[in-house]
């Protein structure tokens, strides 16, 4: 009922408001971002469950960092690292061996739900297929619309970095649309 | 590098027949739930600055304490609007010392009430806020000060009068207070304070004569100095106030 | 969490307040038993960082409360045995006022003062003076005040000290209740309340502790101690005088029954009995 007034302001606004003891524009910026780093945590794991476990840590974790956390403008990115990371928890926790590198595929391949299209499935297997940080930086791109600069700086990572994960996840995607 | 390249697009196209199915409602639910139980536990402490928290003080502060602040200025300014010459002077000067009695009622409270147990066992040290309830009287006083000395200097047209009237009995006044606060925090020290102030207004008043006679002896630098010793009696008075000090031990005759 | 009091000391001039006091706590609720005198306010004053220590020191989690100033009073909750409050304060104005003092944000205070008043049954009563108040009311308000911060621990001076029974059933079950996560601490010279609600009881005499764990280690202490005996009104009254006697109870056959605290057996016939923790504390505490 009182959400309106929140809805309108700005990210670091909110977690303005959220520092100075008002909850209710806490409800408001967990609304806003549930379902995207919900999206980003499913592309990244393949799994509904999997995504489900990381979208509630994700937001523990940005929970407990609200505290420290400094705005520039730039919460859409932090959080999203945040959830990054919390994907990579995941995988750690799934497998025993988890490297950046490393090429694996997680369980959820095998678990998909019944009745999804067999194209999306395909487009998965082929996400799949990319490491974890190719994987990352295309869902970035691809499925998130950030720039690659912006997408550097939430990984931490170069810019050259960034560009070769990008260029790398490309061409590997290429290869299996051509399957 | 490929921007709007057939590749890219080919790829865009590709990616995009993968839709990510919606969070389900119920798992969301019990997830925004989790999440707000987690904020109600932060974030209850604010971090204030010292003006916001000096005007949390002053929200607390009795509507009286500040009428009467505000009673003895205008008396003042009566003085000066309906009596010449001496009687204003005189009149002024034993005023001053009352300016800081209501400043010392509010120090007191704490203690007069029976609050300073509660009150120091919370988050902001008492010293600090003591500290701040001083400032908070003192930049009060410093305006009835201001409007007095202008008053004073208009009539005698000399900073000497000026700090013998108003800025030294106003400092010796208050570090008396301080220094009462200090030494006797009982239940009745205001009636000390209330005493100490009227006798301290009666003896400026009785002392004038002397003052002006003074004043015209003097030279510069003696006059200045006498300034000098009372603002410095005034922030001793003012940091033993503040410092740690187990004062409530006094006052406590059944120490269980 | 850990509250450790390590040797801690309290002198005033030459008097002992509290003797080099030890003790551990955690989680859960504990009592301080102890008679008027003992150095239970002492105690919690320190607790609460109040008064320092003359000697010894207090530990939160291996840290000196000394050290830690404003976190550790951001993680206490205190009710004094007597609080004041200023004349015009009303409920709702009074817990402002320590919301503030507190250092809680201005959405948290009111937010707060609102479920807390709601909570001890005060938001009918939330704008009227609290001189008003009895002092079961005013009890609640100090329990409330206490839990504005959230504390992790809480300290309760008497809280249950003239109230009506009534209202001493619904304190005991607040503090309870408010035992799950936290440390309280709180100190009686009331038995009972010690009996029903505290994990881990604390003995306190002369400023020492003189006994410390659960209610049947405290036992122990009196177990082959106490004694029921039946006499006459006559003989009753002469040995009232004589021993340390606990309750008495008038018979429908016009004689006494007696309940004596003692290390051997008082008269012939006198039969043991199971201790309680009324026992207990007449056993330490007798005149």
């Amino acid at each position: 009922m009182g959400q309106t007034r929140w809805e309108s302001l700005s990210d670091r606004r909110l977690v303005d408001k959220i520092r100075q003891g008002e909850k209710g524009a806490w409800d408001v910026l967990a609304k806003r971002y549930y379902d995207e780093i919900f999206r980003y945590c499913w592309y990244r794991t393949g799994n509904e469950a999997a995504a489900a476990d990381c979208t509630q840590d994700a937001f523990l974790h940005i929970i407990q960092g609200l505290a420290g956390y400094v705005d520039k403008n730039k919460f859409r990115a932090w959080a999203l690292r945040i959830a990054s990371n919390a994907c990579m928890d995941y995988f750690r926790k799934e497998r025993a061996i988890c490297v950046e590198d490393e090429v694996w595929l997680t369980q959820g391949t095998e678990d998909r739900a019944l009745g999804q299209a067999e194209d999306a499935c395909y487009v998965e297997k082929a996400l799949l297929s990319l490491t974890q940080a190719q994987r990352e930086a295309v869902i970035l791109k691809y499925y998130h619309g950030f720039k690659i600069r912006e997408i550097a700086q939430l990984l931490n990572i170069t810019l050259p970095a960034a560009k070769a994960r990008l260029k790398q996840g490309m061409d590997r995607l290429k290869t299996e649309m051509q399957k | 590098m490929w921007k709007g390249s057939k590749q890219e697009r080919a790829v865009k196209a590709f990616l995009a027949k993968n839709r990510c199915p919606e969070p389900d409602r119920d798992r969301k639910r019990t997830d925004m739930a989790l999440f707000r139980e987690e904020v109600e536990h932060l974030f209850i402490y604010g971090e204030k600055g010292f003006w916001e928290r000096l005007w949390d003080v002053a929200a607390f502060v009795h509507p009286v304490s500040w009428g009467i602040q505000l009673l003895l200025l205008l008396w003042g300014v009566c003085l000066a609007k309906w009596h010449g010459g001496e009687a204003v002077a005189v009149g002024i000067s034993a005023t001053v010392p009352l300016l800081g009695v209501v400043g010392g009622f509010e120090l007191s409270k704490a203690v007069f009430y029976h609050m300073w147990e509660l009150e120091r066992s919370c988050r902001y040290d008492t010293r600090k806020v003591a500290a701040m309830k001083m400032f908070l009287f003192g930049l009060c006083d410093l305006a009835a000060l201001t409007v007095f000395s202008f008053l004073v200097y208009r009539k005698s047209g000399d900073f000497l009068h000026v700090s013998f009237l108003v800025l030294v009995p106003f400092h010796i006044s208050s570090g008396v207070y301080l220094f009462i606060l200090e030494r006797f925090p009982m239940r009745n020290g205001n009636v000390l304070l209330i005493g100490a102030g009227c006798m301290m207004s009666v003896m400026q008043s009785l002392l004038w004569p002397y003052w002006e006679s003074k004043i015209v002896e003097m030279e510069t630098v003696g006059c200045v100095s006498v300034l000098a010793i009372s603002v410095l009696f005034l922030v001793g008075m003012a940091v033993r106030f503040c410092q740690e000090r187990e004062q409530e031990d006094k006052i406590l005759w059944n120490l269980d | 969490m850990e509250l450790r009091l390590d040797r801690v000391t309290k002198r005033y001039g030459r008097k002992l307040a509290v003797d080099g006091l030890s003790a551990v706590m955690g989680s859960g609720v504990y009592g301080l038993l102890g008679a008027n005198g003992a150095g239970k306010t002492t105690l919690m004053r320190m607790i609460c960082d109040i008064q320092t220590p003359t000697e010894g020191e207090i530990l939160l989690d291996g840290t000196p409360v000394r050290d830690m100033g404003e976190r550790y009073r951001e993680l206490l909750g205190y009710l004094p045995q007597n609080f004041g409050y200023y004349p015009d304060f009303t409920p709702w104005r009074f817990l402002l006022y320590i919301g503030t003092l507190k250092g809680l944000s201005k959405g948290a205070v009111k937010e707060k003062s609102m479920a807390l008043l709601k909570e001890v049954g005060l938001w009918e009563v939330r704008n009227k003076k609290i001189k008003t108040f009895s002092g079961g009311m005013k009890q609640r308000l100090g329990i409330a005040q206490a839990m504005l911060n959230e504390p992790k621990i809480l300290i309760l001076d008497e809280p249950t000290a003239g109230l009506d029974p009534k209202e001493r059933v619904r304190f005991r079950n607040l503090i309870s209740a408010l035992a799950q996560e936290r440390l309280v601490l709180f100190s009686t010279h009331i038995v009972s309340d010690v009996e029903y609600i505290a994990r881990k009881i604390l003995v306190m005499k002369n400023g020492q502790m003189i006994q410390e764990g659960v209610s049947q280690e405290i036992l122990k202490a009196v177990e082959g101690k106490v004694w029921e005996c039946v006499v006459t009104a006559a003989q009753a009254d002469k040995m009232t005088q004589q021993y340390n006697v606990g309750n008495l109870k008038n018979r429908e056959d016009g004689k006494v029954l007696l309940r004596i605290i003692q290390e051997e057996m008082p008269i012939e016939g006198a039969k043991q009995a199971e201790p309680t923790l009324e026992d207990v504390y007449l056993y330490y505490f007798k005149e």
